[in-house]
């Protein structure tokens, strides 16, 4: 407990310290993001900017009006799922990226090199090997995923046939075994992208040290990332809370709304960040890196810079 | 059979000699019960495992024309089930079979003997008839020709014997498992029309056969009923149990009657978990809501008092969480019902909730019986907000009036039906529920916008009047969807307090009868003072679809006089072109102008408001008739916006965003939409990028 109280201060600590890459994270994808809103929020402008009945769409979702704007302008709905899909594409594509830039300046804070430099360097670096192994780690996690639900799917299927069977635990356990699987697969993600950027590994290689990694430490894994995710929570707590609180009806409040959520995501950028340098002070507590002019491979007693004991392994 | 082409003029006659005597009609008392035309006794015996019926029946058949009848017509409706080629399955194409065991699950009936009950044997006097299409491998329908015809007002009595066997895929009728859902099942008389009936000119038999979308019409009488069964079944029937009597072979026999009803279906399934409750009218009913009642109604406190029924719930025991929600919806089914239309003169009402896998008799309608539907998921936070299972409910219990009692014909006025329960289910449900119909997850969902969701202008308009098996395209979004709007419209321009007297006085008049659509207009034109054959010939006898749009509002600097001017100084103005009116012009003035459109067929007078910059609103009327109108305005106050149907009259309305228009756009909506959905896409970015 107290390792894992002490990774997740080490890893906030060095999100503060790295608040520029933090900010520069944050602005990529609200660059990204508005540049794909702009020409939607132009053409739902047209259409109810002149309509009063439209706003009661300032409350939120109401189906009624919805469905009518969607007749009004039959080819809306469309494009906002064509942006949704263009931007998850793009999203794993920014996010090789960004992850290689994030764990460059991550893994070089004594350098002299600019940040933009560092950021920039990483993001093209590691960015074939990042994307391949996501795309690999994420085909893999659909499959096993997928079978693993399987069985819990035919019993769901046949409880609610039959109504006889093991009841909600089959959907719950089903849902738990696919949530689990993710949680594997994005752990064991990062865990290859440290070890990538520490050893400047191939990928396929990585994956392999990574799998490795988790699965003989899965509960430190688990554990970090569960502290994280309970940060990230409050984080979303306190903001459902604002927006429960706060009507947005009028021009001021959109605004507060619209601060709210990027406090929000800026937030949850540096969360994320603070998890990657939690991950790689776990990965540096399980293999230290070799100290300067240290035989590759020899064994390491303390690892200079680090204020904790390496974890047995 | 009854024709089916209609001219418009007797329609719209009628209505105006109906409106002619204006004022509220005198109050009808409310009949205790039906004139019954025929009673059956009948005593069916289950062959669980075979999932065979054997029964023999004795029915008794009064004649109620001023002319001798010949010939009896029956319905053998478990025949739609006998193969592919019953007009049943020909019209649903196939799909109500998709993916079920069809080899297993066949289903028919057979009259085994049929005689006078003096002996003669009717058997060699037998047809299948099919009035309703060329499909000769229909046996939904068997005419019996009698050896002499049956004088005005005298009796026939008929003793038959049959066999059937229960269809195996469970589309209204049938099992699936233990549960057995049984209902068509028995020989049943359709109706012998007498002339004026319904607007006929000669008397005849009406018996139409099972179609896809349609299945009820048939006379009032008394049912004696015994069923016998392997006694590990738990029973639910029509009317109220007399009697259990254990045999020795291991099952028992259910004994119920009931009288005043025109069908009965029953169920079994030892699953089933028994509830029983008392709806006391005394109880769920305070004085105030009787005292509102009766002056809602223009009718007595004693006119609108409600009698105590047993409600029996028979639910799936995994849906036991469920059990007072299925309770509530009953009962309150059965008060506002009750209440707004006439008290529910039967002692039972039976709940059913159908099997898993047996969905497909869920949301079904039998004289003091219904099934309800409902599914696991509803059991539970946060889906049980989702009002579907009371939906269900609310909606059989409103055919126990609507159709139950009210027996229109379903066959070839299914509005009638199908439509005034959409309409009273959603009054029953506001009523009691409030206008939330689904709520999860912090989305929600109305009671009528639930309905205008639906109304859209791409779909098809059939004239919502019109025999069931012609709306096949959109049967659903013709008769029930657009026939609540369309008494919701109604209910608008009237007020409610005259659309529930147009309600409670069809009701009254009609209960035990058999109505048709004028008959509904007549009472409609009566009770409101107008004639209201115009209303009812546009939106229901025609097609097409109802959508008003402000399709454009200009305000700006009233320019003045322009071109030659009588004090011979001529002059060249123009309009000024901008919304905001920021060009030269009259700093007292301004000049407004609001183009409104109709853009669908349908044609309904309505108010346009324009509204003004620190002034009251103005209000217009325009009659619709024409495809636009234009309203100009020159004063000192500019004009902000221009709605029409400003009361939200017409829900017939396909689209109400385009109802108003403003003359300044403001982008508070798209930006708030804009910037939520910006946060949405970096969520996506940072999740897909994990």
């Amino acid at each position: 407990m107290r390792t894992l109280a002490a990774l997740t201060r080490e890893g906030l600590s060095e999100a503060w310290a790295a608040r520029r890459v933090v900010l520069l994270v944050w602005l990529i994808h609200l660059v990204l993001a508005a540049a794909a809103t702009f020409p939607l929020w132009q053409s739902l402008r047209s259409v109810v900017g002149s309509l009063p009945e439209a706003d009661v769409l300032r409350t939120g979702i109401v189906f009624g009006a919805l469905t009518d704007l969607a007749e009004m302008r039959p080819g809306l709905p469309g494009a906002f799922g064509a942006t949704l899909v263009a931007v998850a594409v793009l999203g794993v594509l920014v996010g090789a990226g960004v992850n290689g830039g994030v764990l460059e300046v991550l893994s070089g804070s004594g350098e002299r090199r600019s940040l933009g430099q560092r950021f920039g360097q990483g993001a093209g670096r590691f960015f074939g090997r990042f994307l391949g192994m996501a795309l690999l780690v994420g085909a893999l996690a659909a499959i096993v995923g997928g079978l693993a639900m399987l069985p819990f799917a035919q019993l769901t299927r046949s409880y609610f046939r039959t109504g006889s069977g093991p009841g909600w635990l089959a959907p719950l356990g089903g849902a738990a075994v696919g949530g689990l699987v993710l949680l594997l697969a994005l752990l064991v993600l990062d865990a290859s992208r440290i070890h990538v950027v520490r050893s400047d590994a191939g990928g396929l290689s990585g994956l392999r040290a990574g799998l490795a990694l988790v699965l003989r430490h899965p509960l430190l894994w688990g554990g970090t990332w569960l502290a994280n995710a309970v940060l990230v929570g409050m984080a979303v707590l306190l903001f459902v809370l604002f927006r429960q609180a706060v009507p947005t009806d009028r021009g001021a409040l959109i605004l507060a709304m619209v601060l709210a959520q990027q406090a929000l995501v800026f937030v949850r950028t540096g969360l994320r960040v603070a998890l990657l340098a939690s991950e790689t002070a776990l990965v540096e507590r399980l293999r230290p890196s070799p100290r300067p002019g240290a035989t590759v491979g020899a064994p390491t007693a303390r690892q200079s810079g680090s204020s904790a004991s390496p974890v047995p392994v | 059979m009854a024709t089916l082409t209609r001219p418009l003029g007797p329609i719209l006659a009628l209505a105006t000699l109906a409106a002619a005597g204006t004022g509220p009609a005198p109050a009808a008392p409310l009949p205790e019960r039906a004139h019954a035309v025929v009673d059956y006794d009948i005593r069916v015996r289950l062959d669980a495992e075979e999932k065979r019926l054997s029964g023999e029946e004795r029915l008794v058949w009064r004649n109620p024309a001023s002319e001798p009848i010949g010939e009896l017509w029956f319905h053998l409706y478990l025949n739609a089930f006998r193969n592919s080629k019953s007009t049943f399955f020909r019209e649903s194409g196939g799909g109500l079979w998709r993916g079920r065991d069809v080899e297993d699950g066949w289903g028919g009936i057979d009259i085994t003997s049929i005689r006078r009950a003096d002996g003669v044997d009717l058997a060699g006097a037998t047809s299948f008839e099919h009035p309703d299409d060329d499909n000769d491998d229909d046996r939904t329908v068997l005419r019996v020709r009698l050896p002499e015809p049956v004088p005005p007002g005298e009796i026939v009595t008929l003793d038959l014997a049959f066999e059937a066997r229960l269809p195996g895929f469970l589309v209204r009728t049938g099992y699936v498992r233990d549960y057995f859902l049984v209902g068509q099942w028995f020989p049943k008389l359709g109706v012998y029309e007498p002339a004026g009936t319904r607007g006929r000119l000669d008397g005849g038999w009406n018996c139409h056969q099972f179609h896809s979308q349609s299945e009820f019409y048939a006379d009032f009488g008394d049912y004696h009923v015994e069923i016998t069964l392997p006694d590990r079944f738990v029973v639910g029937a029509t009317g109220r149990k007399v009697e259990d009597r254990e045999n020795e072979d291991g099952t028992t026999t259910h004994v119920y009657e009931q009288a005043n009803v025109h069908d009965f279906a029953w169920t079994a399934d030892p699953r089933f978990l028994e509830v029983r409750r008392t709806f006391r009218a005394d109880d769920e009913v305070s004085p105030g809501e009787y005292d509102e009642t009766a002056r809602l109604l223009g009718r007595s406190l004693e006119e609108v008092r409600l009698q105590d029924v047993e409600v029996v719930l028979l639910l799936q025991p995994e849906h036991a969480p469920q059990r007072e929600r299925h309770i509530r919806a009953a009962k309150a089914a059965l008060k506002w019902y009750g209440l707004w239309y006439g008290r529910y003169p039967h002692a039972t009402l039976t709940v059913v909730d159908p099997a898993s896998g047996g969905g497909g008799s869920g949301g079904m309608e039998y004289p003091t019986l219904i099934t309800a539907g409902t599914r696991h998921l509803f059991n539970w936070w946060p889906l049980d907000r989702i009002l579907e299972p009371e939906d269900v409910i609310v909606h059989e219990v409103g055919h126990q009036y609507w159709q139950g009692m009210v027996a229109s014909n379903e066959f070839e006025e299914p509005w009638l039906d199908e439509g005034f329960t959409t309409y009273s289910t959603a009054k029953v449900l506001v009523q009691e529920y409030g206008p939330v119909a689904a709520e999860a997850f912090g989305l929600r969902l109305g009671q009528l916008e639930e309905l205008r969701m639906s109304n859209r202008a791409r779909r098809d308009f059939d004239p919502i009047r019109g025999p069931a098996w012609d709306i096949s395209r959109d049967y659903r979004f013709d008769i029930y969807t657009r026939t609540a709007l369309t008494l919701e419209t109604l209910e608008r321009l009237l007020g409610e307090e005259t659309m529930s007297r147009v309600m409670r006085t069809y009701h009254e008049r009609w209960r035990f009868g058999h109505p048709g659509s004028e008959d509904f207009y007549v009472v409609a034109s009566e009770v409101a003072g107008q004639d209201l054959g115009w209303f009812f010939e546009r939106t229901v006898e025609r097609p097409g679809f109802l959508d008003y749009e402000v399709a454009s509002v200009r305000s700006g600097r009233d320019p003045g006089p322009g071109g030659i001017l009588d004090d011979g100084a001529a002059a060249t103005v123009s309009l000024p072109e901008t919304a905001d009116g920021t060009e030269d012009g009259n700093e007292d003035s301004w000049r407004s102008v609001v183009l409104v459109r109709r853009r669908g067929e349908l044609v309904l007078p309505v108010e346009v408001e324009l509204q003004f910059e620190g002034a009251p609103p103005e209000r217009r009327q325009w009659d619709g008739r024409d495809r636009w109108v234009r309203y100009e305005a020159t004063g000192p106050h500019r004009l902000v916006a221009a709605v029409v149907d400003p009361d939200d009259r017409l829900v017939l309305d396909v689209n109400r965003l385009n109802n108003a228009r403003r003359a300044q756009t403001d982008h508070a909506t798209a930006t708030y939409w804009g910037t939520r959905w910006a946060f949405w896409l970096q969520t996506v970015l940072s999740l897909v990028g994990l």
